[in-house]
């Protein structure tokens, strides 16, 4: 594993989500339009590139080429699967956010803006 | 008309060419894909608008780098170990051709390592002390007529409350010198001394030999160098020994303290002599004009140079308080590095900024010298790829990439220029740079591990010679195509304009530099013959060891039979210079003034144009009499005529009685300006001079050493020549002139082996040509015809423009050298054209003779 250790990123982890609810059809595009369709944030495919790429070199993803189709001029996509330890990061994640939040005191007001 | 529904090609083709080949596929896939979606989506303007975009994002260094893994990385070694072999092959099989690049090479190589030597230690100076950084020239503004001056000078005054006041300053000395008067085990000489505080030693890094480098802090020591050590007390130790100083007029005793080593080469401060500064303080009270000096400070860990300065300007306004005239503007701490560079632009700086004139000079011999080997290195390289075609045909048939094969030529030459550039490095140190050091005094060293600045510039010159002379070459033998060479054909075409070209220049700049050789030569000749506008010629000159001894001197000068008059003077015609500003009514010029005694003039057979010389038997001549030379009378618009004229020297009046024709009373670098005469006291006369009789001079000087050595047994009493007095002057202009013709020699040289590596490879490649005209009977006329034929243009114009570029620009060089210059006439054009001629054709006959003698049965046999 190389980058900068294990830590995620706001965006990377929403990324690993995403290609793990996609399952089998996870690909660049598709990442993109899932992420538009369910966040609505609309990101510019190289960032998701270059999050998938880093994703991988972290060794939470993995990668395969294959599945050609006619508006991609017959060139194959590059699919991407999520591997047991970026589930485990995901877990971790998760719990790490359930656990601080349930500290948060109950029966406090909180106010509106600045 | 509808636009296609498709992605912008050019965009399309941009991301094709610069998207690493194993990603290309799935990017634009990915990109394509979002088009047909926008274009479903938001239609088409938008879709292609989009596409571009995301073609831009995309353009990012991990979508361009093509290298990824390690395996290609043992690849590209395996390959440069095999370039590396087939270069070194090739070099080996072209003997004669890589000889003569790498002496070209090597030799512009050394001369391109003394430029950047001479030049870097002209500009890097004085860093090599260790507080480099914290130390600082206190310098000043202030308001001189309603101009801004820049001064290096603090007043003593404001030096005092600096040091009261500012915090952050960790120590500091003033720096001043004169010379002073030396008295060494009774003989008294002068020396260039400096008065420093006592930190000066721990402020600057100068290396210590022997003793305390504490001394300065005892007033009663003083520090001397090497070179002081050994002229006062020779080889015995200086340590602890007594010299006497006179400081402001009174005898002072000193013990020398410690002795350190002679200073670096590019430092702008000096260790001849260093004594306390407190000892100067009762000079400086007395004296009113004495109002600053030099000032360093070393500011203390961690102070910032801006608050140093801030916090000495907001003292200025009270030491401003009553002065109107010479009120400081504002304070500038001026870092010791750029100190000497800088110091031209102030009064009274420190150190000396780099000569212009010189360093360009050397800059351009040496680049002159790299284009120089590197066109021949051009030509040269081209041609023997042209014998190389069959390798490169193979190589491309199997499947050799046109980078592949550029790779391999730039191999080889990297491979020959680094051999060049360690025997330039050879050169330099064995040959150049003790010349070098020898002509102009520098003490230049190769030093070559310990000069970070200098293995830079020899990396970069090898990339640049690498590059430069390899790329062309290269390009042309990998644009080979493998068909057009197996088939037979001819490659030949436009590059032989570039050889012409190249060949062309490099024959220009041999011209040029032929002919500034041939100039330099022939003015130093003239300068050596030139009138002196007197009779230099057997004139004793003896310096008086005091003034005391005048007069038996004199006698004893004119014992002597050969001596036919003595006269006295106390400025030497020649060694000395000094002037003053005269006026005339409303015009006011700027006139060298001579002390000379009665006779002097006479003696050295200056030329009087109209009046008379000094009369001894009247008074008023020492009073006022005034002789002056013809520039004199010219600058104040006066004939040459008018004499008893009453000019103003300040609140002296004098009259001038006298106008002698202009003479050479300083060296021919220097024009004659106006000049005067007047008469000194015999009190004042430091030297005699004494005419003797034609042809006995050098023998008579030693006899009056020797005579004159018994009246006066514990002085130094020199005697030297009249005639002897340009001798350093002429010593100077020869080194100068060996540079330009060294330069000279070596432009014809490398001219000439890239002339005759070219014509050589030329010939061996229409060796049959040869064989089969001499077959067929041609005569040797016939023969070499063709050979001649072909560099005639290229001559004809090197030697047109080479003459009028010369004309246009030596004007300049020689006028920057010489007060006086011989014009670049007919004749020295014609002597060196004939050179530039002769070298060419003797150059091409070598190769002639070769063709001539061939055995054309040897050439034809084989086919």
């Amino acid at each position: 594993m190389k980058g900068k250790g294990n830590y995620i990123g706001e965006l990377e982890e929403l990324v690993l989500l995403l290609v793990g609810i996609l399952s089998n059809e996870a690909y660049a595009v598709a990442v993109l339009k899932e992420m538009k369709d369910q966040t609505g944030r609309e990101l510019n495919i190289s960032a998701i590139h270059a999050v998938l790429n880093r994703l991988e070199d972290k060794g939470w993803l993995k990668s395969y080429m294959g599945g050609a189709s006619q508006e991609r001029g017959g060139r194959r996509k590059r699919f991407y699967q999520l591997t047991a330890p970026g589930k485990a990061v995901l877990d971790e994640v998760r719990s790490m956010r359930e656990r601080l939040y349930g500290q948060l005191p109950v029966g406090v007001s909180y106010s509106f803006g600045a | 008309m509808k636009k296609q529904q498709t992605p912008p090609k050019w965009a399309d083709r941009f991301l094709a060419w610069y998207c690493n080949p194993k990603l290309l596929e799935q990017i634009q896939g990915d990109v394509h894909e979002l088009f047909y979606w926008r274009l479903d989506e938001a239609g088409l303007g938008k879709a292609r608008r989009s596409f571009i975009w995301d073609v831009i994002r995309l353009f990012r260094w991990q979508n361009i780098k093509r290298t990824q893994g390690q395996n290609s990385k043992t690849n590209n070694i395996a390959m440069f170990k095999n370039f590396f072999k087939i270069g070194l092959r090739n070099l080996w099989k072209q003997r004669v051709s890589s000889t003569i690049n790498v002496i070209g090479l090597s030799l512009a190589v050394g001369c391109c390592i003394v430029a950047f030597k001479w030049i870097e230690h002209t500009y890097v100076k004085d860093r090599f002390h260790k507080n480099l950084n914290d130390l600082f020239l206190v310098t000043h503004f202030e308001n001189v007529d309603s101009d801004l001056k820049w001064d290096g000078d603090t007043d003593y005054q404001l030096i005092d409350e600096i040091l009261a006041t500012v915090p952050g300053i960790s120590k500091h000395s003033r720096y001043y010198y004169y010379d002073a008067g030396t008295k060494v085990r009774e003989r008294e000489t002068t020396t260039f001394s400096l008065f420093v505080d006592e930190d000066y030693l721990q402020m600057f890094s100068f290396e210590l030999l022997e003793g305390n480098i504490n001394a300065l802090s005892q007033t009663d020591q003083i520090v001397i160098n090497e070179d002081a050590a050994k002229r006062f007390f020779g080889d015995e130790g200086a340590l602890g020994k007594t010299i006497e100083l006179k400081i402001a007029g009174e005898w002072k005793r000193f013990v020398v303290g410690a002795i350190m080593k002679r200073k670096p080469n590019n430092s702008s401060m000096q260790n001849y002599l260093l004594v306390n500064f407190d000892h100067l303080e009762p000079a400086i009270q007395r004296s009113k004009k004495a109002t600053g000096t030099n000032f360093f400070i070393q500011r203390g860990a961690g102070v910032d140079k801006l608050t140093l300065e801030t916090a000495i300007n907001k003292i200025l306004p009270v030491f401003n308080q009553g002065k109107e005239e010479s009120a400081y503007e504002h304070v500038k701490l001026e870092p010791l590095s750029t100190m000497a560079i800088n110091s031209t632009e102030m009064l009274h700086g420190v150190g000396s900024a780099p000569q212009l004139a010189a360093n360009l000079l050397l800059g351009c011999i040496g680049v002159f010298m790299l284009i120089l080997a590197t066109s021949n290195y051009i030509n040269i390289a081209t041609a023997m790829a042209m014998k190389r075609t069959k390798e490169i045909g193979v190589r491309k048939v199997i499947g050799s990439g046109r980078s592949q094969l550029v790779l391999q030529f730039l191999t080889e030459n990297f491979l020959l220029c680094s051999l060049s550039i360690f025997i330039g490095c050879l050169l330099a140190e064995a040959l150049f740079l003790p010349g070098f050091n020898k002509i102009s005094g520098a003490s230049l060293q190769l030093r070559l591990l310990a000069h970070t600045n200098f293995i830079i510039f020899l990396i970069g010159l090898l990339c640049f010679i690498t590059l430069v002379s390899g790329l062309y070459p290269a390009y042309v033998a990998a644009r080979f195509k493998p068909v057009v060479i197996f088939r037979g054909g001819n490659q030949r075409g436009g590059k032989k304009r570039l050889t012409g070209v190249l060949l062309t220049f490099q024959m220009i700049l041999a011209m040029i530099t032929i002919i500034s050789a041939v100039m330099f030569v022939h003015t130093n000749q003239q300068n050596r013959n030139r009138d002196w506008g007197y009779n230099q010629y057997d004139k004793m000159v003896v310096r008086l060891p005091d003034t005391t001894y005048h007069n038996a001197f004199r006698d004893k000068l004119l014992e002597n039979p050969s001596v036919s008059g003595v006269a006295g003077t106390k400025t030497l015609i020649g060694r000395v210079l000094n002037g003053y500003s005269f006026q005339l009514g409303d015009s006011e010029i700027y006139a060298d003034v001579f002390d000379v005694g009665h006779n002097y003039l006479e003696l050295l057979e200056v030329r009087l144009k109209s009046g008379r010389f000094f009369n001894e038997k009247l008074k008023s001549d020492e009073v006022n009499g005034l002789i002056v030379n013809e520039s004199f009378m010219r600058s104040m618009q006066l004939s040459m005529d008018t004499t008893d004229l009453i000019v103003k020297q300040d609140s002296l009046q004098y009259k001038i009685i006298g106008v002698v024709e202009d003479f050479h009373y300083w060296d021919f670098g220097t024009r004659i300006r106006p000049a005067a005469m007047r008469l000194v006291a015999q009190s004042d006369q430091y030297y005699l001079m004494a005419k003797t009789a034609a042809g006995t001079l050098s023998k008579e000087i030693d006899k009056v050493k020797e005579d004159l050595a018994i009246i006066a047994p514990d002085e130094q009493v020199s005697v030297y020549a009249q005639s002897a007095t340009f001798d350093s002057y002429f010593d100077e202009m020869a080194g100068i002139q060996n540079i330009i013709v060294f330069t000279a020699g070596l432009a014809i040289l490398l001219s000439a082996m890239g002339l005759y590596g070219l014509v050589s490879i030329n010939i061996s490649s229409h060796i049959k040509d040869f064989g089969i005209r001499k077959v067929l009977g041609a005569n040797g006329f016939q023969l070499s015809a063709p050979v001649y034929k072909r560099f005639r243009y290229i001559l004809g114009i090197a030697v047109v423009v080479g003459v009028s570029v010369s004309v246009l620009v030596l004007r300049a060089l020689l006028d920057s050298v010489y007060g006086y210059s011989e014009k670049i006439g007919f004749g020295p054009i014609s002597v060196a054209v004939f050179i530039l001629l002769g070298v060419t054709f003797l150059t091409l006959n070598i190769q002639v003779r070769h063709v001539k003698k061939l055995n054309p049965a040897e050439t034809l046999r084989t086919d």
